[in-house]
């Protein structure tokens, strides 16, 4: 177990029975090698897969954190914690090959990592770095709604790529608790809740083109990040 | 005139990048967008820049569903 004083995660929000961690995930040698060491031999395999030493050390950071964040939750070793992903790619848990009962997500972006668990098995976050980029209008047009657009129309122009990422962020982590991805559904069929769109943190909201629940969405981005968590509500 | 595989190197190295450096993919194609690093908002975004390179209407699940750039090149030419 990682003592606390070592841990590059930390608490960053709780909402209802929902705790998301952010990690620390900038370049650190010798705590990478500490969270190398977490991980299994699937997962060691897994974070071999990536070309560039950024998106690797993101993975490791935020697996390892997730491994100690759950152990810790359950009561268990890490040696007694093994990850699957459904066919539709959504990652689960087991403990002594039990599915553990709660929810967890995880989502990393430049130097950015979120790690969400809770009560709610569906449950999905997603954080994007801020940043500019040349190509907001024809992403704009390809993943919003006509109604996102029209709302995105009216935004000023200096603050339309916070926007775009907010609302892209709405999209994945409703994707992601749903254990979907963009391979399966087109996120213009997520629009953006009205009241997210009118400048609230979090409402209650449906999605009925993809699902019939009902999911409680949360905007916890900050100047640095967009982010959002979405868990379906009992 | 340029290969398929090339134009879509070109298209790749020219216009993803991770962590604020250019992506630079080799010979190899055999490589996937997930395995370069880059956000879900740039696979978008570069299935866009290829439907406008090479004529193709890729939607959104299309490009998530690309494994590699091979796989891309061989959509192409086939």
């Amino acid at each position: 177990m990682i003592p606390v004083d070592e841990r590059w995660w930390r608490e960053y929000r709780s909402i209802d029975d929902v705790v998301v961690y952010q990690a620390d995930v900038s370049e650190d040698d010798r705590r990478e090698a500490l969270a190398a060491h977490m991980l299994d031999e699937e997962e060691s395999e897994r974070s071999r897969t990536f070309i560039f030493p950024g998106p690797r050390r993101r993975f490791v950071f935020c697996r390892a954190a997730l491994r100690s964040i759950l152990c810790l939750r359950i009561g268990c070793s890490n040696g007694d914690l093994r990850f699957g992903t459904t066919d539709q790619n959504k990652p689960y848990a087991l403990v002594r090959n039990e599915p553990i009962e709660f929810g967890f997500n995880v989502s990393h972006s430049g130097e950015y990592g979120l790690i969400a668990v809770g009560k709610p098995l569906l449950l999905g976050v997603d954080v994007e770095q801020r940043r500019q980029r040349r190509d907001f209008d024809l992403l704009i047009s390809t993943v919003f709604s006509e109604e996102e657009r029209n709302t995105i129309s009216m935004v000023e122009a200096e603050r339309k790529h916070d926007v775009f990422f907010d609302y892209w962020t709405v999209k994945e982590a409703v994707l992601k608790a749903l254990g979907l991805g963009l391979s399966s559904v087109e996120p213009s069929l997520i629009e953006v809740p009205q009241e997210l769109r009118a400048g609230q943190k979090s409402c209650l909201a449906e999605f009925p083109k993809i699902s019939s629940a009902i999911w409680r969405i949360e905007d916890i981005g900050n100047v640095a990040f967009a982010a959002a968590l979405a868990f379906k509500v009992d | 005139m340029a290969s398929t595989a090339d134009r879509v190197r070109e298209l790749v190295n020219s216009n993803l990048e991770v962590d604020g450096k250019s992506v630079s993919v080799g010979d190899d194609l055999n490589v996937s967008l997930t395995s370069l690093g880059v956000s879900s908002v740039d696979i978008v975004s570069f299935g866009r820049l290829a439907n406008e390179e090479f004529g193709l209407s890729l939607t959104v699940e299309d490009c998530a569903n690309i494994a590699t750039l091979q796989e891309l090149v061989d959509r192409i030419d086939g």
